[in-house]
């Protein structure tokens, strides 16, 4: 009954998937850029997102140092104590539904 | 290997799930403060960056009851503070509920009556909500994937029993 019928079959079902989730689909990635600033003991990163609107499109995702994944809507985040060294900042995009847009950024800030 | 195939991209698809389910991983800690009926919560981050404009309740209940809750209001960026209504027993449950845009936080506390309460660290509990418009996708993904291996099954074997058949 489904003699060669198969890869036709696989084909036919995986396409109905993507059509149906169409969650798969690649997304143009929106601009963003971010600076690192210290202020007294505290980093402040000002994430710059042009376009894409924080909170509307989505937020912002922020990992120090490869620590875990802090969240924010808004495009400004002041981590109030952070010790003195070099320290790593990993920004990314995400939209409402917390996926990537498959681009992150990474800079470094030597606090003092 | 031409039967393997079909197996190894239903595999695929089921892996293809993983980033999108439970991907999430958010932590906050909260300091509750208790000083006769009025408790002030500080909500911080992973890297204790205050939590601003979350909407925020407390619900105060005798231990192992439900409380009824009660607004908190932020007074500066990421400190919450309102009144709580003891339930009068010697000790009772505090628990404060934190919602940040989508995203909901539980934490909570047993007090004595009548005692005030210095600054206490309390983890906050990432909730997921029942129903978030992102469950849809991989559920009926992973169900299509799910129909999509039976099925390959259901037919490799009729294939095999038509060839012996044959």
């Amino acid at each position: 009954m489904f003699r060669g019928k198969l890869p036709a079959m696989v084909l036919a079902a995986i396409l109905l998937l993507v059509a149906l989730t169409g969650c798969r689909a690649e997304r143009p990635a929106p601009e963003f850029d971010f600076t690192l600033e210290q202020s007294g003991d505290a980093l402040v990163v000002n994430v710059q997102t042009g376009t894409f609107k924080v909170p509307e499109n989505g937020h912002v995702h922020i990992r120090i140092d490869d620590g875990p994944e802090a969240m924010l809507y808004k495009t400004t985040y002041t981590v109030p104590k952070m010790d003195p060294g070099r320290h790593k900042v990993v920004v990314e995009l995400s939209d409402p539904q917390h996926n990537y847009f498959g681009v992150r950024k990474e800079k470094e800030i030597e606090i003092k | 290997m031409k039967r393997l195939v079909p197996v190894l991209l239903t595999l695929l698809l089921i892996l293809s799930i993983a980033p999108s389910v439970g991907a999430h991983n958010l932590s906050a800690t909260a300091a509750f403060s208790l000083t006769g009926d009025e408790l002030t919560v500080r909500v911080m981050d992973v890297y204790g960056a205050a939590v601003e404009g979350a909407k925020a309740t407390v619900a105060a209940s005798a231990p192992g009851k439900k409380g009824q809750p009660a607004p908190l209001t932020e007074i500066q960026p990421g400190t919450y503070r309102g009144t709580i209504s003891a339930p009068g027993t010697a000790e009772y449950d505090l628990l404060v509920e934190i919602t940040v845009f989508e995203e909901l936080f539980r934490g909570g506390i047993r007090v004595a009556a009548g005692e005030s309460l210095a600054e206490t660290l309390v983890p906050m509990v990432p909730i997921d909500p029942p129903l978030k418009h992102s469950f849809w996708g991989p559920v009926l993904y992973g169900a299509a994937a799910l129909v999509l291996l039976v099925a390959t099954v259901v037919a490799l074997r009729r294939q095999r029993g038509a060839e012996e058949e044959a």
